[in-house]
């Protein structure tokens, strides 16, 4: 029978290369069964930088925000500072309503819902570029509009 | 798993895979258009993959549309992990490799011209682009955002031509 293999020095090759790899596991059956759990935390942790710049921008306390969007001050709190929080979707809609935010779009910020690539993209963006502090500065503010911005236009779009 | 836990690897570190079970896997073969291979070595599995030829089509924009082998899952026996926090080394290597040299081998049968496809889990992700050279064509939301990769015609062709 006629070796249709690969010749051993590429195989040696590549068992180093595939040895250093930490995995080869594909995830398209895992993901049609559910098997992949929830969502990548990072969208979460965006989620709650967003809300905290949000509030900060509008001048709200915690507590402001907590009365005008009549969600728990307890839940806002974990929302912002938790990595893994997982809003309820009421709450994300109060607090969209609240802060002047595109709801449906919030939702898949939150990790609630399938995220678009145009949405992750933008999320990315503006994680890397905040950092919480007191108040705003000048390039977090330019982060966050840029933010909502993309989320105004996807909200439009879709 | 339990040397892992024994030395207190943290859970992030731990090889990415979606269990040596086989029970919902083996389901996924009822269907017609699936595929299933195994690397078979002392008796026992040591890698394995699914692969589906008729619900996928090419993604880049130069071979858009064009039927492919999707690559549905594959793994390599946990013994055959190489995990440096624990100072283990696999039992047998390169299975990821052997087992992706035959899909683009099934693509050709199936007259795909060595097309592939396949969404990678994150920590496969630098497997797939840099050791395999494949495109990485984007995250896919419908596919919880993992990302999407795809050997094209030409990619498959230059690989089996420099390695066979």
């Amino acid at each position: 029978m006629k070796n249709t293999g690969p010749r051993p020095e590429w195989l040696r090759e590549m068992a180093d290369f595939e040895d250093s790899c930490r995995s080869i596991s594909v995830g398209g059956m895992a993901a049609d069964l559910g098997m992949l759990g929830a969502p990548p935390a990072e969208s979460r942790s965006v989620f709650g930088r967003l809300i905290e710049f949000a509030r900060r921008s509008k001048g709200l306390s915690v507590e402001q925000l907590a009365e005008q969007a009549d969600v728990d001050l307890a839940e806002i709190v974990e929302i912002e500072r938790k990595q893994n929080a997982v809003p309820q979707l009421r709450t994300v809609y109060q607090l969209a309503n609240a802060l002047k935010l595109p709801a449906g779009k919030l939702v898949e910020v939150a990790g609630l819902a399938t995220t678009r690539p145009e949405i992750s993209n933008a999320a990315l963006r503006f994680a890397a570029r905040s950092e919480p502090t007191t108040t705003l500065s000048p390039a977090e503010r330019e982060a966050f509009e840029e933010f909502v911005k993309v989320l105004v236009q996807a909200s439009d779009a879709g | 798993m339990q040397e892992l836990l024994q030395k207190g690897v943290s859970r992030a570190d731990w090889p990415q895979s979606l269990h040596w079970d086989w029970s919902k896997k083996a389901l996924q073969l009822n269907l017609l258009e699936s595929s299933g291979f195994g690397i078979v070595c002392e008796q026992r599995w040591q890698g394995v993959m699914l692969t589906k030829t008729a619900s996928h089509t090419s993604r880049l924009a130069a071979e858009r549309g064009k039927p492919l082998v999707y690559i549905d899952y594959v793994e390599a026996a946990p013994w055959n992990w190489t995990v440096p926090e624990i100072g283990r080394e696999g039992r047998f290597r390169a299975i990821g490799s052997i087992l992706f040299w035959r899909a683009i081998k099934q693509s050709q049968e199936e007259g795909f011209y060595g097309r592939v496809g396949l969404h990678a889990l994150p920590q496969a992700e630098q497997w797939y682009e840099k050791g395999l050279r494949m495109t990485s064509v984007g995250r896919d939301p419908g596919k919880q955002n993992l990302l999407y990769f795809e050997l094209s015609r030409q990619q498959a062709e230059s690989l089996l031509k420099e390695h066979k």
